[in-house]
């Protein structure tokens, strides 16, 4: 097991963020790919952030139920909308 | 919706055409409505947001700038209508601990992902992973993740600065990850 500076776990927490967000441009995030090539449980974490990331953004936009859709149009329409003739 | 229909019926609303307000609200009202059960977690309350951001952002439409989209502008609406109820109703804000702890040897998660969808309990499993996180992570992370927001967007709703976005939503990312990860570590064990 080596300890250089460029190649610890530390690197891990600091560029995470920008890692996933795919801004890879920084020289932290280089040395966390580098370090990836060597480090297991860093390599897990990464996939599986990574996974779960794409769980959540496969989940079905939320619907709106339509009597909230319902009691909405009613709303504006008794405080917003001009009362209709009669 | 096109950012140019968008501008003609915000100027329509406010030439005193409150149809034009219902035509330009009514693609976002399902986004406003999930937000708001994000952070309330609870239809009743979630309904009643939606209809208070609705008629706020009619009221205060003159203030909206074009700086931002309608729909940030909205969502930054119905955040403070949200936000504005759960302290009414005094819930204390929660919090996670500020520093992640790296699991000390996490296992990879290498099952069939169709498999996993597949699974009756998976959306539940996702949901109670959910409500573990307190509600600033939770809104923040649905807004990126869920609804796909760029940070700069969670930023200008959330009233945070892009640094404080980013590291709540790898908060939340990490959180929901350690909450995930008995189940799709588990799939590997089942499958072998
Ligand atoms: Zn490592």
């Amino acid at each position: 097991m080596h300890h250089d500076p460029g190649h610890d776990c530390s690197h891990l927490k600091e560029a995470l963020a920008d890692y996933l967000d795919g801004d890879l441009d920084t020289e932290l995030c280089r040395e966390l790919h580098a370090h990836l090539k060597d480090c297991h449980p860093c390599r897990v974490v990464v996939d599986s952030t990574r996974q779960t990331i794409r769980f959540f953004s496969q989940e079905r936009p939320v619907q709106l139920p339509p009597e909230v859709q319902r009691r909405l149009q009613e709303t504006l329409k008794t405080r917003i909308l001009p009362p209709e003739e009669p | 919706m096109l950012k140019t229909d968008q501008d003609a019926l915000v100027q329509a609303t406010l030439a005193g055409d409150p149809q034009a307000f219902q035509t330009l609200i009514e693609p976002h009202a399902p986004g406003v409505y999930g937000l708001a059960l994000q952070i309330t977690r609870n239809p009743v309350e979630a309904e009643e947001v939606l209809q208070d951001a609705m008629l706020t952002a009619y009221s205060r439409l003159s203030t909206f700038r074009g700086a931002s989209s309608f729909k940030t502008w909205l969502y930054r609406v119905a955040t403070n209508a949200a936000l504005m109820r759960l302290r009414k109703a005094k819930r204390a804000p929660e919090s996670l601990p500020e520093d992640w702890e790296k699991p000390a040897d996490p296992r990879p998660w290498t099952g069939d992902p169709e498999a996993w969808f597949a699974r009756e309990e998976f959306r539940q499993i996702l949901n109670q992973a959910l409500d573990s996180l307190p509600e600033i992570y939770r809104t923040t992370f649905w807004l990126r993740d869920v609804e796909g927001l760029s940070n700069q967007e969670v930023a200008e709703i959330m009233g945070l600065t892009l640094p404080a976005v980013k590291s709540r939503i790898l908060r939340a990312r990490l959180h929901l990850r350690d909450q995930l990860a008995p189940y799709f570590e588990e799939r590997l064990r089942d499958a072998s």
